[in-house]
Order: C-alpha cells, then structure tokens, then sequence
C-alpha cells in the first residue's frame, strides 16, 4: 500500500494520575497505554487484541481525543488532533465515529431512534432539517433495519438490532474512520455473525477504515487485515492477519492464541499437548516492571538471557520490524 | 460410560408473571455418569442456566412451577424436604457461579467462607476446616495460601477469585460440580489455567462435572458428552466428536458455521443465522426453530420429539437422517 496512512499515532502515552492523598503519600500514576506508534491505512481494518487492562479501549478512546492523551500525537491525514481545541475538534470529530460495547447503555432510553441517529445530523449541519427524517429512514435500511422502526424508543429492541442502532447512528456522521470498541462481545453467538458481516459490507460500501478493539482473536482475526497485539499498554506485536497465527514471534503472542479454544475436538486434543499454560497474571499498570511488560509471566525470558545476555527484567524491548511488515517488541528477535 | 449418577428426567420450569407463563425450560432430559463432564451449550435464553439452578431448587418455588424429576442416588431431588436438600447442596452437588464479583461476601475473610461448608457439612472443628482450606487453596494455584486465607474478595483479581469460588465448590468433594458459565467473566490466559484445573481434578478427585457455556471452543476441549439447547429444550445431544463432526441439527450447524475461526481465515462472509430466538411466552406450537430454518417444511408446523439417530446421538428434529 502506497497510499498515505488514513491515522498515523506516534509515541502515544495516556497516563492517569490518581488522586493525591494525605497518608498515602505521592498519587499513583496508571500508564494505561505508554508510548505506542501504529499506523492506519486507508479503507483498512486494524484489529486490536488483548486482555482485559492491557489498555485497548484507552488507545482507541485517546486516538478520537476522547481522552487527552499525556504526550505523544495522532495526525489523522496531516492534522495532528492533539493540537485542536474546541471548534476545530469538534469539526473533525465528524470524520471519525466510535461504536460501543454494550447496546444497552449506549442508547439514551428516553429518545426515539429517529433522534438517536438524527443528532449528529443535527449537530454537523449535514443536511437541512427537513430532510434528517428521510435520511435517518435511509440510514437504518443501510444497516438492515425497518424505517418503520425510527419511531421506536431502544427498549423495544433486542440486542443485535440495538447493536446496529449504534452502527446507524455512528454512519450518521458520515465519518471516514470508526474505532468499534468489541462490538459484539455483548451479543449472542448466532448474532455476532450477522454484525460481522454487516460491518464488511458497511466497510466496502462507504470505503470505510476501521480499528476494530476485541478480546476475541477468532473474530479479530476474520474481520482484520492486520492486527496489533497489546500487553500492558504497549503493542507488542503488529503484522497481518495471517501472519499472527502462522508465525507469531512474540511470546505473549504465541501463548495467547494457544490459549484460545478451537471449535473442533480433534484439533483441541492435539493443541493439548504442546500447549503452553502461561502462569500468573498481568502486573499492575500502577507498577509495570522496569524492563520488559511480560518478564514475569515469559516463558521464554531465561532463552534471551542464554542466547543474547540481555536481562529482560532490566531493559525493555523496542518495537521493530524484524521481517518485513512484521513488528514485535522482544528481545529474542533483536 | 460409567456408573450413571445423576439423571433429569422431562425436566419444565415455567415462570408465572403477569405477561404470561415464560416457558423457560420444556421437557428436558439427560443422564451424567461418574467423571464425565457433560456441557450444556446454549445461548441466552435457552434454559441452560435455569435447567440446573432448578435441580439444585434454587430458585424460590413460589416464584417458578417446576415439573419432573431429577434422579440423583436414587432420590428424587425435586422431592426433597429443604433440610434434606441442604444436605446435598454444597456436600454431594456444588455449583460455580458466573460472575465470582458478586457470588462472594464482600465482607468476610475468603478463609473463612471456604471453612464455613466444610464445618457445616463434615461437622468437624474449626482447626481440620481451616487446614482443609489451606490445601484447597493450594489445590487451586492461589499462591501464599497462609497469608491470603486472611484476605477479603476485593484484595484479589477476577481470575483468583473464581478460583476461590472453584475451591468452594470442592470444599466437600462433591461428586458433581456444576459449573455456570465459570470462564466466561475471564481473559482467555486465565481461562485456560481454569480449565486445566477442572481436567486435572475430575481426575484426581473423579468428579463429575456439567459445565454450561455458550462458547463451542472450550466445549470442544473440555466435554465428553454434549447437549445443545434451544428455547428450553435440547435439540442436540452426541459425544462431542460426533457432535462436531456430523451435527445433526440445523441449530447446531448453524452455530459451527457461523463461528469465525482462528485456525482459517477465509473472506467469505459468516453463515448467520437470521432473525432472533422465539419469544418464550408465546411459544411457538411448531418446532421452536422453525421460523429461523434455513431447511424448514410443512412437517415442521408439528414440534418434534427426540429421536436416537445413532448409538448415543439424538437429535430433536424431523428432518434429521440416521447414521
């Protein structure tokens, strides 16, 4: 792909600062995601993978400046979006969208649909009032609902089709680029596919560019064209789809999709076997380790320290491209 | 298959409200044997939560009608007097709940809620039931068991505290564990450690265990046997080799195929399943997949009955072909 990057984040930090207290002495300093550099092309779909805490949301959340982030930039074309305030943000805004996890909360109860996807009509003045109702109409047929239903207030819904309210009104917008914060996740197994599909069909009609934030690497893997995996509030691999299942490089990768089950009992029996149960649990952002995230849970820390006489507990690993389109922080590779 | 243990026999639970009855569970029936691990699967809404909460009668009477019988060492469970029932609850039959943030006592020591079962069944002191505890700690990989006995939920992660909720689930060593969607709060990493730990103890304790899930991946690696359940009744119930190999049911085809997979990806669009599960008050007279078959026929307008295809396999589905 030649073409310029639709997103480009560089060294982007969000750090939280807890609140001072009088006995517990200096605030405590949260780095939910700390120094993270990808790039978005145009009319792609860039998944991002990870447990739950490794700062997934946070990333897409503070790419759309829905937090400020601490330091680092996010130029969407050649506008760096840290830099706007006020109108001027909320000019761009337009141009990016976010769809929720969880239909039941994102919708204001006490609206109708028609207001649910009119409002951004309304707000980004784009089109005359007395059109947003026949636009609104038209919107919920792209994302496979009944006109009808414009007059319905959320209650009425069930969860995929609320589901695709949110995926209505964020179209609204008309935004080139949406981040879907595991959008499915609250959805029923035979639900999550008819919303998969429609967000493929979405993306090739309106030439859409998507991160799609999940914790479900299956489905990750079938909507992406390439994928980031996260640990601990930074990326710790990048590369294509089909690369991160052939040859993951990361360890944290290599024992994440070992850990994901299979549908097919065969299969399973033989994963069994060489499966690497990876030990413990993720350390606290409040108190990352000095050197490498993963060093207290890696299977493969005493290897670097054999083959590279590199301490993973003292210096952490940078991201680097180690083939060509494939990224990963670790020192094994370096 | 082993010695039978267990066996839910036309199993309804119907809830009175003032809509209409939700007929939540219709007509049931399966049989566990000693360590076997038996999965429900279904999505939310099909029964599968509500079908064991009321084999262990919790869920108040005055609030459900429940009907058949559930045979568990030759006793009736559903006609139990309660203090009988408490006697199997937590000593021969435990359960694991879903979510572990809302199942423990926020305000008391971990220890002594895991020790308050084992003195309440097994009557003895309090100082074998504290030792008990110890080593259930340990069993379950909580490190430093000694110090973090004292501890309260809130000073431990989502994935430790369903392994104190397993470890109380063993407290007695029960001969069935019924395990509630235990996973499903958790990372994959965490997920998999659980259920490594199920798999190891069903060996060394030789429990039995019903696990309900809707995700076919840990089915697949976990389950002997599998039953697959729609709007409150089993459509499908095969080992779990045939069930994945040779599905029967249009349901349980429609679930394999609409699965995206990490082992292949294709850019094909997902099989889904159009439109929605049926209401369950005013449930259908026909079969209850029927309006969402993709194979549907005049014979369908008639509910079906299960039916054995196979040696072990049943299907609940008039189309379904033998062999």
């Amino acid at each position: 792909m030649a073409a310029q990057p639709l997103v480009r984040v560089h060294r982007l930090c969000m750090h939280f600062t807890g609140e001072a207290s009088l006995f517990q002495g200096p605030p405590s300093v949260v780095k939910a995601v700390d120094g993270v550099t990808l790039e978005i092309q145009e009319g792609e779909t860039l998944g991002l993978v990870g447990e739950s805490g490794c700062g997934k949301s946070t990333l897409g959340r503070a790419i759309l400046q829905l937090y400020r982030p601490t330091s680092g930039s996010v130029h969407y074309r050649d506008v760096n979006l840290v830099e706007l305030e006020g109108k001027a943000l909320r000019e761009m805004r337009r141009r990016f969208q976010m769809i929720y996890q969880d239909p039941y909360a994102s919708l204001n109860p006490r609206m109708k649909i028609a207001d649910i996807v009119g409002e951004p009509m309304q707000i980004h003045k784009l089109c005359p009032p007395s059109e947003i109702r026949k636009r609104v109409e038209q919107t919920l047929e792209m994302v496979g609902l009944t006109p009808a239903f414009a007059d319905r207030y959320p209650h009425e819904f069930s969860g995929g089709q609320r589901q695709r309210i949110g995926i209505a009104r964020a179209l609204a917008a008309e935004p080139d680029f949406i981040v879907a914060d595991e959008p499915i996740s609250a959805l029923d197994v035979s639900i999550q596919a008819q919303i998969i599909n429609l967000m493929r069909e979405l993306q090739q009609q309106l030439k859409l560019t998507y991160l799609f934030i999940a914790h479900d690497l299956a489905v990750v893997r079938h909507i992406s064209d390439r994928m980031a995996v996260m640990y601990l509030g930074k990326v710790v691999e990048l590369t294509d789809s089909s690369s991160i299942y052939e040859e993951p490089l990361h360890p944290y990768t290599q024992s994440l999709l070992s850990a994901v089950p299979i549908p097919d009992p065969e299969k399973e029996r033989e994963r069994e076997a060489n499966r690497t149960l990876l030990q413990g649990e993720v350390p606290s952002p409040e108190d990352p380790p000095s050197g490498c995230g993963f060093c207290t849970r890696c299977p493969r820390k005493q290897d670097v320290r054999d083959a590279k006489q590199i301490d993973c507990d003292v210096s952490p690993p940078a991201l680097t491209e180690v083939k060509p389109g494939h990224w990963t922080a670790c020192h094994l590779y370096s | 298959m082993g010695e039978l243990l267990l066996e839910v026999q036309d199993l309804h639970v119907h809830f009175p409200t003032p809509e209409g009855r939700v007929k939540a569970v219709n007509g049931i029936s399966y049989s566990l044997a000693r360590q076997e691990i038996l999965a429900l699967v279904g999505e939310s809404g099909s029964g599968k939560s509500v079908g064991v909460l009321s084999l262990l009668r919790l869920i108040p009477s005055r609030d459900c009608e429940v009907r058949g019988k559930v045979l568990f060492e030759g006793q009736d469970l559903l006609r139990l007097s309660e203090a009988e029932m408490r006697g199997v609850r937590g000593d021969r039959i435990s359960m694991v709940f879903q979510d572990p943030m809302t199942s423990l006592n926020p305000v008391l020591r971990i220890g002594d809620q895991i020790q308050e079962s084992i003195m309440e069944h097994q009557g003895v002191t309090e100082r074998v039931a504290r030792g008990r505890t110890l080593e259930l700690l340990e069993l379950v990989g909580i490190p430093e068991p000694s110090k973090r006995y004292r501890h309260y939920p809130h000073q431990f992660s989502g994935g430790m505290r369903q392994r104190i909720m397993i470890a109380m689930g063993l407290a007695c060593e029960p001969t069935v564990l019924i395990a509630d969607e235990p996973t499903t709060a958790l990372d994959v990493t965490i997920q998999a450690q659980i259920i490594d730990l199920v798999k190891k103890l069903r060996k060394e304790i030789g429990m039995s265990v019903i696990w309900i899930t809707h995700d076919l991946g840990i089915v697949a690696g976990l389950a002997d046997r599998v039953a697959v359940m729609y709007a409150g009744k089993i459509v499908e119930f095969a080992p779990v080799m045939q069930l994945f190999q040779s599905p029967r049911h249009p349901y349980t085809k429609g679930l394999l195929n609409s699965l995206p997979r990490l082992d292949s990806r294709t850019e094909e669009p997902l099989e889904a399943i159009e439109g929605l599960p049926p209401n369950l008050i005013d449930y259908p007279s026909s079969c209850p997949f029927m309006a969402r078959c993709a194979a549907r026929a005049n014979v369908c307008l008639s509910p079906p009955e299960m039916r054995r295809i196979a040696e072990e396999h049943q299907v609940c589905c008039h189309l379904a072909e033998g062999g």
